[in-house]
This record gives C-alpha cells, sequence and structure tokens, in this order.
C-alpha cells in the first residue's frame, strides 16, 4: 500500500491514546507538506523560462558585443534598434572586419612611447592612429585605408550576390554599423567612414550604449 | 512482456510514476551560467550618421530659392562653435567653452558629488534649440571635430542635437545635472512603434531636432 503520511488508527482506543495519537497525525500531516514545497517542478518552471528568455536574448543582438580593455562603447540616449549590416569593428589595436584584423591601430602613450602593456591602452591621453603605410599613396594626409577598402569591396560584392539570389525585386542597401571604441579620435573614425563611402557603403550606422541619462 | 494498446497505461504502478527531472535539471544548471555570462547587462542601439565631406556640409534643402542655414557645431578641445550660413548669421556666434560642473559620479559602488570640467552639452543644446525655432524646416546638422577628439565626445554631441526636450533652455549652475535627467518630448507616431499591429495614441515618438548628422572634414 502506498505510503500516505497519515498514521492507520487502531480499531480501539482509550482518551489517553487518543490524544498522543492526535499528535502523531497532525505531526505526519506537518511532514508531508514540508515534502510537498521541495518539489522541483517550481524551480524547473523558473529555469526554463529563464532559459528561454536568454536564449532569445542572445539571438536577438546580431553582434553580441562584449566589452573588454580594447573595447569600451561610447554612451547615448538614442533608441534605434540595430538592423542586419556589415558590422567593422574598431578597437584600441586593429580595425576588425568579418572577425579578421584588416588594419592595426597604432597607440601611442602620452610620453610618446609605443602602448605594449594592457595597463598601457587603460592610460588617458593616449593617441590612437593608422599608419601611413596603409593609405593610399603611402600618404599621412589621406583618408583612404587601402586594405579596409579592399575587403569592404569583397564583402559587398559578396553581400550583393547573396542579396539578389535571394531578393531579386528589391534594391540592395549597403549599410555598414561602426562598433567603435570611445576612445578613438574623429581622424581615424572620418578615415573608415571615408573608405566605407568610397566602397560604395551608403547608409552608417554607429554602436553606442543606451542609457538614460545624456 | 508486451501489452495490448487498451492495456499499457494500466502498469501495476497505476502510471502515478513521476517523470525523473534530475538530469533536465544538471543540464539547466549548467547551461543557465554560461547563457548569462554570454548576455549583455545593457542594450546596444545605433544612431545614423551621413558620410562625411571634405569642406563644409551642405543642407537637406533643395529649394534654390531659400538659402541653406548650414549649420555646423565644431568642436575642439576648448569647447563648441556654432557656425552657420554667413547670410543668415546677424550676430557672430559666441564660442561654448568647457565648464566646470558639480556631477554625480560612482566611486567605490556610491554615488559622489564632484566638480568636473565637461563639454557644455547643456548651453550646446539651448542654443540648438533656438535655432530650431528659428528655422523649424532644417533638419541637417553638420559635426567637425578637431582630428583628436575622441569618439565619446562626437556621440554626446550628437544626442545634444539630435531630439527636442521637454524643457527648451537650460541655465545656471545646475544646468548640467538638469539637462543630464531630461526628457524628451513626445509626438503621435505614424508608424506601429508599439507593435500591436494598429497606429493608436500609444504609439509615440520623440520629436527629431536635427536627426540628420553629417560628419564634416575641415579643410586645411
Amino acid at each position: 500500500m502506498a505510503h500516505t503520511g497519515r498514521h492507520d488508527r487502531p480499531d480501539h482506543v482509550d482518551a489517553g491514546e487518543e490524544v498522543h495519537f492526535q499528535k502523531k497525525e497532525r505531526a505526519g500531516i506537518r511532514a508531508q507538506e514540508i515534502n510537498d514545497s521541495l518539489n522541483i517542478n517550481s524551480i524547473m518552471d523558473i529555469m526554463t523560462i529563464l532559459l528561454v528568455f536568454l536564449l532569445v536574448s542572445i539571438t536577438s543582438d546580431p553582434w553580441n558585443v562584449k566589452p573588454n580593455q580594447y573595447l569600451q562603447l561610447a554612451t547615448s540616449t538614442v533608441d534605434r534598434p540595430p538592423e542586419d549590416s556589415l558590422a567593422i569593428l574598431v578597437t584600441k589595436r586593429a580595425i576588425v572586419v568579418d572577425n579578421q584584423d584588416t588594419v592595426p591601430i597604432e597607440c601611442l602613450t602620452a610620453g610618446g612611447r609605443q602602448c605594449r602593456s594592457d595597463d598601457d591602452y587603460r592610460k588617458e591621453g593616449n593617441r590612437y592612429f593608422i599608419d601611413k603605410t596603409y593609405k593610399e599613396d603611402g600618404a599621412e594626409s589621406s583618408f583612404l585605408i587601402v586594405n579596409l577598402l579592399k575587403k569592404l569591396t569583397d564583402k559587398l560584392d559578396f553581400a550583393k550576390e547573396v542579396h539578389a539570389g535571394a531578393n531579386p525585386n528589391e534594391p540592395f542597401k549597403a549599410i555598414t554599423t561602426i562598433i567603435c571604441d570611445r576612445d578613438i579620435p574623429y581622424r581615424v573614425i572620418a578615415e573608415i567612414v571615408h573608405t566605407a563611402g568610397n566602397a560604395g557603403i551608403d547608409q552608417l550606422r554607429f554602436a553606442v550604449m543606451r542609457t538614460s541619462v545624456r | 512482456m508486451a501489452r495490448k494498446p487498451s492495456q499499457a497505461s494500466h502498469s501495476e504502478s497505476g502510471g502515478n510514476e513521476e517523470l525523473n527531472l534530475s538530469p533536465i535539471m544538471a543540464l539547466l544548471v549548467i547551461l543557465i551560467p554560461m547563457l548569462l555570462a554570454m548576455f549583455n547587462f545593457f542594450e546596444v542601439k545605433v544612431q545614423a550618421v551621413a558620410a562625411p565631406k571634405l569642406g563644409t556640409g551642405k543642407t537637406s534643402k533643395t529649394d534654390p530659392d531659400k538659402k541653406p542655414l548650414n549649420l555646423t557645431v565644431l568642436i575642439s578641445k576648448q569647447g563648441f562653435l556654432l557656425k552657420q550660413q554667413d547670410e543668415l548669421q546677424d550676430v557672430a556666434e559666441k564660442p561654448i567653452p568647457k565648464d566646470t560642473f558639480e556631477m554625480s559620479v560612482m566611486e567605490n559602488g556610491a554615488p559622489v558629488t564632484k566638480s568636473i570640467e565637461d563639454y557644455d552639452f547643456a548651453t550646446l543644446y539651448s542654443r540648438l534649440r533656438a535655432k530650431k525655432q528659428r528655422y523649424p524646416d532644417e533638419t541637417t546638422i553638420n559635426i567637425a571635430a578637431e582630428m583628436d577628439i575622441p569618439w565619446h565626445v562626437i556621440a554626446r554631441t550628437i544626442d545634444a542635437s539630435r531630439v527636442q526636450l521637454e524643457d527648451g533652455n537650460f541655465e545656471g549652475r545646475d544646468r548640467m545635472m538638469k539637462y543630464a535627467s531630461a526628457t524628451p518630448e513626445m509626438r503621435k507616431s505614424k508608424k506601429d512603434i508599439d507593435g500591436d499591429g494598429a497606429v493608436t495614441e500609444a504609439d509615440q515618438e520623440p520629436v527629431p531636432m536635427f536627426p540628420r548628422v553629417v560628419f564634416v572634414v575641415a579643410e586645411d
């Protein structure tokens, strides 16, 4: 017989035994209640909901940007959601397209020494720039980054082919999202944006971390 | 032993056996911390920017009879300077220098009020709002910066010019505090913002000020 948590009442009991029996019966019911409260199903429900929430959140983020010492996003109150686009990651060390370091970014400390350690990159007053050897004709004044131009042109050509096969009636939109470290100077940004324009990208987006305070 | 389908559910235990959930629990206990580590506890949004031009930018207006405002914010290490089409300028714009503000910052996990030198975004917003009131059809703003101005300053400048706030003018020593917590002015949108399948009063969007941002690079 399955155990019910209740004690079987004997056929004949006197008054003293009756009180003792009732106490045992109440204790049995309490034990049963404690046993019920440890039901694993409630925890399973919470964990399943949490799992679904986390999976949806992670898959809806197209880039899943992880901040580190080389990439800290600028903050903004803008509320425009990210779109599916070609991402250009600009960290303190390199311009990354398609998970490949395309152009290195040079870093000089305030004392004019080249940044080597992680501590150097954390310091304020560093100067970040792209070496002239990566620019058009090796000219310091040029805004065109040759390696980046080639990489973007290749990626765009491929994206156009894929788009033409999948949606032949819709015009192709060349959109890029620049995920840029907060300390990258305007010169480097202008060079990247100018190069993107030369590659045929006409719509630019800058990724920022949303805050409620301006 | 094989049973008839009609007897399949009438096992000796009466079909009351509970499913063993321990392996699933073990899986979830591993999966959830892993996903939490991948999860970003901040929202990534995007700012739209037009491509830079050499020289000063053009305005969005195409009407040949109308003079373009050509409003430009120049960001330097000293502060901001507003420029516009000379023919539309009555008096020269005063620069907006950096200032020292009382700001609430986090130090060792607790908010502390400190005096910090920063760009005067509150005054920049007030000046831009006045321009918008004078030229309500203008939607383009050019942003030019000295070459070593970091991106986070430019992003905050775009923030100051993008939408109209409920408070139109920020003055006084606590102007940056007021500006920091100001909320955007909202209006009924023509789009289905809340995604309920219909455009209703609940679909609200911020009132734009200069939504078209153009990066410009000043020629030497």
